[in-house]
């Protein structure tokens, strides 16, 4: 399956701004998380199609995964 | 439109033995807006003028985010403002936070916010409280009808959100790091803070590796301040069930479903 991954702020540093990915059916958001080794101490929000998922979220053929960093200073 | 000029208020004030604040509320009573409000209309109705006068609003934090979120709500009109900060100013931070400045450096933030807003809208009851927020005194704090949080550090965010879902008060939210920033305003049942913060019992924000810029805390707390304008007016379309992300890096605003 297909799915588009967005990264945003810092967790673009290194690696991409926007890629599109040939996935196994059943992937989790979190297995990309750990895939593109982002800190889950340092993951923020997620959003899958414009919607707040959680890391065990299962992804779908044609889905578009954005992941933010945590943000906490004031 | 007719206008009380402070001067005018002071001099009522002293010729009926009352505080100018009482002599500007009935004035807006009788339809004369104080001349310090002009520029707010008449994006502001006189009606909610009044109501911004009339209302509690609370500040969790008073460093690069509370301090623009305080001189504003002032600058607006709120009535009655407490903030929250156990700090004293320090140089690192001289490049972001409103009142540092050589002369303040050592001074509590919320003692120097007390006499910013007596020089910006003396009109304004502040109530400092130089301690960290936390939930005890929850009936002083749930006294307030919204709630800002602009703190700095994850665990309390928590904390305060839990407290706000609690007790029935929406929470304006709004963090920043680096050129980034975030926005989004909790209402209790709401699960915004759960995506917020996610589930990691030990969190990281970005502002550990990237600080903070000068512009990032100025443009999130006028957002911050937007929305809680709005609540308190009850107009306007605000973040429920939204969180805004911004990137002043890259120039990207991104409102998203929760």
């Amino acid at each position: 399956m297909l799915v588009k991954v967005k990264l945003f702020a810092t967790f673009r540093t290194g690696r991409f701004k926007a890629k599109d990915s040939i996935m196994d059916e059943g992937t989790t958001v979190g297995w990309v998380v750990d895939s593109l080794h982002l800190p889950r101490e340092e993951l923020g929000i997620i959003f899958l199609n414009g919607h707040a998922v959680t890391p065990e979220t299962v992804l779908n053929d044609g889905d578009t995964l954005s992941i933010f960093p945590m943000v906490g200073g004031g | 439109m007719p206008y009380l000029k402070w001067r005018d208020a002071q001099r009522l004030a002293e010729l009926q033995k009352k505080p100018a604040a009482d002599v500007e509320r009935t004035s807006l009573e009788q339809g004369v807006l104080p001349l310090r409000y002009a520029r707010n209309s008449s994006a502001i109705s006189l009606e909610e003028q009044k109501n911004l006068g009339e209302a509690r609003v609370g500040v969790c934090g008073c460093g690069g985010l509370g301090l623009y979120v305080v001189d504003q709500l002032a600058r607006m009109g709120v009535g009655q403002v407490t903030v929250w900060d156990p700090d004293v100013f320090e140089e690192h931070n001289l490049n972001r936070q409103l009142l540092a400045n050589m002369s303040t450096l050592g001074m509590s933030k919320v003692e120097c916010a007390r006499r910013h807003v007596e020089q910006v809208n003396p009109t304004i009851s502040l109530t400092t409280v130089q301690k960290k927020w936390q939930a005890s005194e929850t009936a002083f704090i749930a006294g307030h009808q919204v709630l800002v949080d602009a703190l700095d550090n994850i665990p309390v965010r928590k904390e305060l959100a839990q407290f706000c879902a609690n007790s029935g008060i929406p929470l304006v939210s709004g963090a920043v790091g680096g050129w980034y920033g975030q926005i989004a305003v909790l209402y209790p049942g709401d699960a915004t803070d759960r995506y917020l913060y996610g589930e990691n019992p030990d969190p990281r924000g970005l502002e550990k590796e990237e600080g903070t810029l000068p512009f990032a805390p100025a443009v999130i707390a006028s957002i911050e301040v937007a929305e809680v304008v709005k609540i308190l007016i009850n107009r306007g379309q605000g973040l429920k069930n939204k969180i805004c992300m911004v990137n002043l890096l890259d120039m990207e605003f991104d409102i998203l479903d929760v």
